[in-house]
């Protein structure tokens, strides 16, 4: 089993196109790393380098502590779950499973035996003899993790494989995955667009825009303590809320002045630079705000949300500021009507306004949270 | 979309329409073939239908000519030509399709072009290349001939064919350990066989029916293909009544392998070999 290494790889399409800028990235043995971002993001692109399907324009590409740029994929020990399972169709699931076995020269009654004990292990015992095009839609996902599974190889790389099923067997899956990563001890390289699917998942979460690596770091980090506005819009469900505006000192209390006016715990070292002169984002989390008689903002709800154990009101404050605010699934509370909010001065992230770098270190009580 | 019913009907009729006239030809050949010989020539429909099977015309064009060997050289032009156009064409249109490397885009223009040329403008060139080269009236010279056109169609179509395999199972493949040759081997000739079988099919008939380059390249009788023989017999024959019969029923038996081999060719157009690999 190995670890993964990525130093400086570049990885440039035709048209100019930069999938992957300088990207250094460190995956330790047994982890469950997931690559996260939106579409064209390149962390596909990133998963095919590591496979050897692309070869890096710059950069090193380690696996195991050997540099493997120039190892073609049939000897990179690596396995590959694809989108879009890519079984082959005109081999029963038994074959399917056993072809990587075959094509390292393994006598056939081993290639029996082991995929024999792989699927039991997900329970394809009864599908065998069955074609690809027999099975549904999480039949063949089994199936594709089977055959990845069934060589034991350092590192799988998963591309997006929960994409093609169903919220319901999605989520089985999401758990099934985990406890085959802790069965199987294996480093997991998996890619997604979906947060809760990384949050979920993740040993560690690489996150991704654009080619460029933007964040990594445990769920909890990277939810808790995000790098910039990026990072902190695409994580969490509803995204954060942001609020532009100028820090100040109102009667000797940190306040920040802009479209909304909302006090601040207390000017750290890092704000008080900016405090006056720079404009910065506030940013807070719809669950880091409550309904209160004593709140500080008044918010005229447009929309209520509610999904059973959570409810989310969505409004307007200030002069069209968009809030988003997780109540109490019990509160009652209708379209039209105007709430006080409290925003927890402890739970405030703020942002260069123009870069959208986080500024300093708050919420300071990450150490605890995590 | 759901068709209405008048539409069903209107897209039917039109179908049935282009159908009869397209078979009616060959159809009138193999009726034709069953009629009193003695009475071919008529006007009247009744009588140009045949009652009863007449097979004197097929004992008359069997008898008289040298059919059987005629078929037997164009099976051999036919078979040869097939087997050659798929050993070029197949891993050049895998190249085409998969590989990168210069000229591709022309060389892909080239071969389409190539065979936008009408046979009749190249058919005295090549046959002057052919008798340098000692290859006229020679099976293989025919073969030869034929290939340039059927390469660039067997490779256009395979392609296509070739297009329509999804990357992701070639991958597959290299990420399961195995290489170029492997890839080909067990997952890309399995799933290419009912693409290699609609190209082949498609120069076998090509070359099958084939008239004018085995007309000039051809020379010795016992070397002409079945429609340059049967053509030979007729044309050097005077045509009374009984002769139009026997020409109709030798248009039918040559016929016969064509109308079979598209038989298979329409199933496996349809085949869904394809289907379930990769997510639908």
């Amino acid at each position: 089993m190995a670890d993964i290494e990525l130093r400086n790889v570049t990885k440039t399409f035709s048209g100019g196109v930069k999938a992957v800028d300088d990207l250094t990235l460190e995956v330790e043995h047994g982890k469950f790393v997931v690559l996260l971002g939106p579409s064209g993001c390149g962390k596909s692109t990133t998963l095919r380098l590591i496979a050897g399907l692309e070869d890096a324009d710059t950069g090193e590409i380690l696996i195991g502590r050997q540099v493997v740029n120039h190892v073609p994929p049939q000897r990179r020990d690596v396995a590959v779950v694809f989108q879009s399972y890519a079984l082959y169709p005109h081999m029963t699931v038994a074959r399917n499973m056993g072809f990587g076995l075959k094509m390292r020269g393994v006598p056939v009654a081993e290639i029996r035996e082991q995929v024999e004990k792989t699927s039991r292990l997900l329970g394809l015992e009864g599908l065998l003899d069955r074609f690809p095009s027999q099975l549904s839609g999480g039949e063949r996902q089994r199936v594709a993790l089977g055959r990845a599974i069934v060589r034991k190889p350092a590192v799988f790389l998963l591309d997006e494989p929960l994409s093609n099923l169903d919220a319901q067997l999605r989520n089985e899956t999401r758990v099934e995955l985990i406890r085959l990563q802790r069965q199987l001890e294996g480093t997991f390289v998996l890619v997604t667009h979906d947060q809760i699917e990384a949050m979920m998942l993740a040993d560690v979460i690489a996150i991704m825009r654009d080619g460029v690596l933007q964040q990594t770091g445990s769920p909890e980090a990277i939810y808790r303590r995000p790098a910039n506005t990026f990072v902190a819009s695409f994580v969490g469900s509803p995204r954060m809320n942001f609020v532009e505006g100028t820090l100040i000192l109102a009667d000797g209390n940190p306040v920040l002045k802009g479209d909304l006016t909302l006090p601040i715990q207390e000017m750290i070292p890092a704000l008080e630079d900016l405090a006056h002169h720079a404009p910065v984002l506030l940013g807070f989390r719809p669950e880091d705000v409550r309904v209160s008689s004593a709140g500080e903002v008044q918010m005229k709800i447009e929309l209520v949300e509610t999904l059973g154990s959570q409810k989310f009101i969505y409004g307007t404050a200030g002069h069209g500021q968009q809030l988003t605010v997780g109540v109490d699934p019990n509160t009652r509370l209708a379209t039209g009507e105007v709430v006080s909010i409290s925003i927890s001065t402890q739970k405030m992230h703020f942002f260069d306004a123009k870069t959208g770098t986080r500024i300093g270190g708050s919420p300071g009580d990450l150490a605890r949270d995590c | 979309m759901r068709q209405s019913r008048k539409q069903t009907v209107l897209f039917t009729s039109m179908a049935l329409l282009a159908a009869f006239v397209i078979l009616f030809p060959f159809l009138w050949i193999v009726v034709s073939s069953f009629r009193d010989p003695e009475n071919f020539l008529t006007r009247d429909l009744r009588e140009a239908l045949p009652t009863s099977l007449n097979i004197s015309s097929y004992r008359l064009a069997l008898d008289r000519t040298a059919l059987f060997r005629w078929i037997g050289n164009s099976l051999l032009v036919a078979v040869s030509t097939t087997i050659l156009s798929l050993l070029v064409s197949a891993p050049a249109a895998f190249a085409l399709s998969r590989l990168r490397f210069r000229g591709k885009s022309m060389f892909a223009w080239f071969s389409i072009v190539s065979y936008a040329i009408p046979s009749i403008i190249i058919v005295v060139p090549l046959f002057m290349t052919l008798v340098r080269m000692g290859l006229n009236n020679s099976y293989c010279g025919l073969i030869l001939v034929h290939a340039t056109f059927t390469i660039p169609f067997c490779t256009w179509v395979l392609r296509d064919f070739y297009g329509s395999i999804p990357p992701d199972l070639e991958e597959a493949g290299y990420v399961d350990g195995a290489s170029l040759l492997r890839v080909l081997r067990y997952i890309i000739l399995p799933l290419s066989v009912p693409g290699l079988l609609a190209a082949g099919v498609y120069a076998f008939i090509l070359s099958w029916n084939d008239f004018l380059f085995a007309l000039v390249i051809m020379d010795s009788a016992d070397k002409y293909t079945s429609p340059v023989g049967v053509n030979a017999y007729f044309t050097g024959t005077s045509l009374v009544e009984s002769t139009w019969a026997q020409l109709m029923a030798a248009a039918s038996i040559v016929s016969l392998p064509s109308a079979i081999l598209f038989g298979f060719f329409q199933r496996y157009l349809v085949s869904g070999f394809l289907q379930g690999g990769v997510k639908g």
